[in-house]
């Protein structure tokens, strides 16, 4: 076999083509953490706001949108009383009947923008566990408690949302009462009402759901034979993940465009390498066949080309690795529904630097069974 | 160190194939299923084998709701668009009268068992929950559609009576018996 130092030292022998090589595998790789981590991101946002004991009623056949639901006031007294099983805290049962509206924000300027709203009782805490208020006070009438990412899906500073401050909803004005954290979840990008006053500014008397927390996951079954033992109340009982894993199955085509933008500059990039490995390889296609002659076989001298290509692709995958953290981990990615948080997870990093050997192990290999097949004698004499 | 560095490259390689192989898994709980185990000996005795004779519909059978009789009533599966429960034994049985789906040619309805296209008032004055239940009267926790061939758009027929807690607006049947009738295969 021939030594690694060779390949290690071919590599430097033509600078401007390392660095042509260098550019295409980063450019490659770089885009596939980018799509990976937008797609896990989004993935991540919709299945952690989905809580496997929490149940939905909404009104039946409303069950993709709870913006489009409504059921009656009462709705929320009947699931108390109605369906067993519901987590207790305290002596508090944690059913949250809730508002779910999509208004505009002013922020300032003359300018105003669509933001998620809900309507809550102090007992959403309750069922939304994984939410707590890390600044404030929960909010009387006249007052909201805003998400701490809030701002972000507003396109407005932080500062402006702090407690105290006052926003215009709607042409009302509201006062900042506190700011509440709810970890990986869209809830962080909604603006919390007292339940009363949402329904008072926009004219509503019904609720959008009721919000059951059960004692356990198997708790749906008991939720979903209520809402069929009450066929009169039109409801429909939707697990919480479940209603979630749908909304991410309609996202599911601007995920795939991602991957595809990515894979069409990808192959992009990948045709401009194999046109500089064609290249390369034709221009030491002397030099191959001179290390035939000195007694390497062909699978040696194959062994060094993918040892030069790996090492190019995993050095690639190094820089990729950084600009992806300098220009992307971290970033927060608004949508409709809310805002996450793209990050460089370990199954992110590690599927690109399978992709990279995987460019490292595939790429040279048609360029060099092209330049390795050519007859001893003709290859010598090339030029 | 030629040999640590081709090492290297080799365990980096397999790095990638173990992440790729680590993909998703878990099996669902064996549990519920050992639950339902139990039951079994119970819920296949309410599956008759032959037809009940004189049904009468799901709409005519609210005026025998106060008699306490047992009555035989026929319809289809739906009504809404998950009519059969999760982990009950119970599900929701429409009247034949209803405009379903499936019935509207050139319908392509992935859902034609809700009736969608019929008005929203008929859907909710031709329906009614079927529930089996225990001595207890609770609901037996058994799926149906793990112990029977029940499905959604389904033509059944049960033997029952209506429930004490039975309302006109939230109608209940106690069942006994469950028929299936024959599935449609023909385009």
């Amino acid at each position: 076999m021939l030594p690694f130092s060779y390949a290690a030292r071919n590599l430097l022998r033509n600078p401007g083509r390392f660095l042509q090589k260098l550019a295409g595998s980063v450019l490659i790789l770089f885009l596939l953490l980018a799509a990976a981590a937008f797609n896990e991101g989004m993935e991540r946002l919709l299945q952690a706001s989905g809580s496997p004991e929490t149940v939905i009623f909404l009104g039946a056949g409303s069950e993709e949108s709870v913006e489009r639901s409504q059921i009656p006031v009462q709705t929320e007294s009947m699931v108390m009383a109605g369906v067993p099983g519901i987590a207790r805290r305290a002596g508090v049962l944690a059913v949250s009947g809730e508002i779910n509206h999509m208004g505009l924000i002013g922020v300032g300027r003359g300018k105003d923008v669509q933001a998620v709203m809900r309507g809550i009782r102090p007992a959403a805490f309750e069922v939304h566990r994984e939410a707590r208020i890390s600044e404030g006070l929960f909010p009387r009438m006249g007052e909201v408690l805003v998400g701490r990412l809030a701002a972000h899906s507003l396109g407005i500073e932080p500062e402006a949302l702090k407690p105290g401050k006052r926003i215009e909803v709607e042409e009302e004005s509201y006062t900042v009462a506190g700011v509440f954290e709810a970890e990986g979840t869209v809830l962080e990008s909604e603006i919390w009402f007292n339940r009363q006053d949402l329904m008072t500014l926009i004219q509503r008397d019904t609720l959008s759901a009721v919000v059951v927390r059960m004692e356990s996951a198997q708790g749906y079954a008991l939720a979903d034979l209520f809402a069929k033992q009450r066929l009169d109340l039109e409801l429909a009982a939707v697990p919480e993940s479940t209603y979630y894993a749908n909304l991410a199955r309609f996202y599911g085509p601007i995920r795939g465009m991602t991957w595809l933008t990515a894979a069409l500059v990808g192959i992009g990039a990948v045709m401009g390498g194999l046109n500089l490995l064609y290249a390369s390889f034709a221009a030491r296609i002397r030099e191959l066949a001179t290390l035939q002659t000195l007694g390497y076989g062909r699978r040696a001298v194959l062994v060094s080309l993918i040892q030069e290509s790996l090492l190019v692709q995993l050095l690639g995958m190094v820089l990729a690795a950084l600009a992806a953290v300098i220009l992307i981990d971290g970033s927060r990615v608004q949508f409709s529904m809310g805002t996450f948080v793209m990050e460089l997870s370990p199954p992110v990093i590690l599927a690109s630097l399978a992709a990279a050997l995987l460019l490292g192990l595939l790429g040279p290999l048609p360029p060099a069974a092209r330049s390795l097949r050519m007859p001893l004698p003709k290859a010598l004499r090339s030029h | 160190m030629k040999k640590a560095i081709h090492i290297l490259i080799g365990l980096l390689s397999c790095a990638g194939i173990l992440t790729a192989l680590a993909g998703c898994g878990g099996e669902a709980s064996e549990s519920a299923r050992g639950a339902v185990a139990s039951e079994l000996a119970v819920v296949p005795a309410f599956v008759l084998t032959s037809a009940p004779a004189d049904p009468m519909g799901v709409v005519e059978s609210f005026s025998a709701a106060d008699s306490g009789e047992t009555i035989t009533v026929t319809g289809r599966v739906g009504g809404m668009a998950s009519p059969i429960t999760a982990g009950y034994a119970a599900f929701v049985l429409a009247d034949e009268s209803l405009l379903f789906c499936d019935e509207v040619e050139g319908d392509s309805c992935p859902q034609p068992w809700d009736a969608c296209c019929e008005d929203p008032a008929k859907i909710k004055a031709s329906r009614v929950l079927v529930q089996f239940v225990d001595e207890a009267g609770m609901p037996l926790p058994v799926d149906l559609r793990e112990v029977t061939d029940l499905k959604e758009n389904r033509t059944v027929t049960v033997k029952g009576r209506f429930a004490g807690q039975s309302t006109p607006e939230s109608p209940i049947i106690l069942a006994e018996g469950l028929y299936l009738a024959e599935e449609d295969t023909s385009g």
